[in-house]
């Protein structure tokens, strides 16, 4: 893996400049995975990596500050990722959390987990220690664990989501970072797939709350 | 960071509460939370020391209602007020929707709204975002007290742009969920916008 910092005091010339290191680097080696974080103005890379994946399969989770538009075939798609991780992993709950603390889905025993109160911890929790991490010269912690006496949680950072596992003693740390590792590809595909539709969604005219009036907003609150 | 889920068909945003330290930030949380009806709101989660400061954040999701079929979840928090805090503000205010701040109306408490107003607009800076292009309402809190400086003479200092202002007391309720409403009713029309 080659990994290239820049500090924050030194901007990225251009896109022009990125996409000569990518070529050269691409000469070096063919499976070039390349991560980039947009904000609201300019592009900055954070990562050169290479991949073991071949192009097809290569998924990144770009951090945008675009809201995070869920539909209905890929929140079952969503599901369909975390239920398995859960029977593979013998854990009690799998939750998705985006890094702001929004819940996104919850699979397992949460009936009595008040889970909302959970993902927003779990966000400050991560930004916490991402906020140390950075301190000591790294980037962020990309897991976190913490045992308990009976149930412990792993907490693994995939682009702008955060995959959080609840697991007890029919499990183990060691199985759940293993399948941990194997869904997190599948997610960071399909939240390419949705950073994708979201574009798509801003440059479609059929916004669902352009039609939101003002007497809806204050009905609200009557 | 708006949050729209088609399949649950819901809507989350999230609002921030900021301001100097003591002026009022959980008040406003803990009323909303007391007044509201017990299937509207989730726990009121307070990560705060041993002396009732806020540590990081305060929390309570809050379920408004639906809008052209959509549950609209607002998730409130609260920032640490006390100066050397300020890596806690930075992290709370990313992803933000809307902003409440809220100042002290005491006079010798002005000086500490000016830092912490120059302060926000600093951490939103840092996060992308831009004081006079979000939602964001001024609440001009604890006008019960004896000391209070005029309203004309804060605003001089702290109004920004063509933002709501609201008068309160958090303590009692006063003004909390005009200034709440505002900053929601700004956010659904961002959304709208968008």
């Amino acid at each position: 893996m080659l990994q290239c910092f820049w500090s924050d005091e030194t901007r990225f010339p251009s896109l022009n400049s990125l996409a000569s290191i990518v070529e050269l680097a691409s000469q070096v080696s063919s499976n070039l995975h390349l991560v980039l974080q947009r904000t609201s103005s300019e592009i900055t890379p954070l990562e050169l990596a290479f991949s073991p994946y071949p192009a097809s399969e290569r998924a990144c989770v770009r951090m945008t500050d675009t809201p995070i538009i869920m539909h209905e075939q890929q929140f079952q798609q969503l599901r369909h990722i975390l239920n398995k991780l859960r029977l593979d992993s013998f854990s009690r709950v799998v939750f998705l959390v985006d890094k702001n603390g929004q819940q996104i889905a919850a699979l397992g025993d949460i009936a009595e987990l008040d889970t909302t109160s959970l993902a927003s911890l779990a966000a400050g929790n991560v930004a916490a220690t991402g906020g140390m991490a950075q301190l000591i010269g790294e980037k962020e912690f990309p897991t976190l664990s913490h045992e308990g006496e009976r149930d412990s949680i792993h907490i693994c950072i995939i682009g702008r989501v955060l995959l959080v596992v609840v697991f007890d003693d029919r499990s183990s740390l060691g199985l759940i970072k293993l399948r941990v590792k194997q869904a997190s590809r599948d997610l960071a595909l399909l939240f390419d797939e949705l950073e994708r539709l979201a574009a798509q969604h801003r440059d479609s005219e059929e916004s669902l709350f352009a039609e939101i009036t003002d007497d809806d907003i204050d009905s609200l609150f009557n | 960071m708006t949050f729209i889920n088609y399949a649950s068909r819901e809507i989350n945003c999230k609002i921030v509460y900021y301001g100097p330290g003591l002026c009022g930030k959980t008040t406003n949380l803990q009323y909303i939370y007391d007044a509201t009806a017990p299937t509207a709101k989730g726990k009121l989660i307070s990560l705060a020391t041993e002396t009732d400061r806020t540590l990081f954040f305060d929390f309570m999701p809050l379920e408004l209602g639906t809008v052209r079929g959509f549950k609209t979840r607002f998730h409130l928090y609260t920032v640490p007020g006390q100066v050397f805090y300020d890596a806690s503000r930075k992290l709370i205010l990313k992803g933000v929707d809307g902003v409440v701040f809220v100042a002290d109306s005491q006079e010798e408490r002005m000086d500490a709204n000016v830092e912490s107003l120059y302060n926000l607009e600093e951490n939103l800076s840092a996060n992308g975002y831009d004081l006079s292009k979000i939602p964001y309402v001024l609440q001009l809190n604890k006008r019960d007290l004896p000391n209070v400086l005029p309203v004309d003479e804060m605003l001089a200092e702290l109004k920004r742009n063509g933002e709501p202002t609201h008068e309160a007391v958090a303590s009692n309720g006063a003004g909390v969920f005009d200034t709440l409403k505002s900053v929601a009713k700004q956010v659904l029309t961002e959304l709208r916008k968008s």
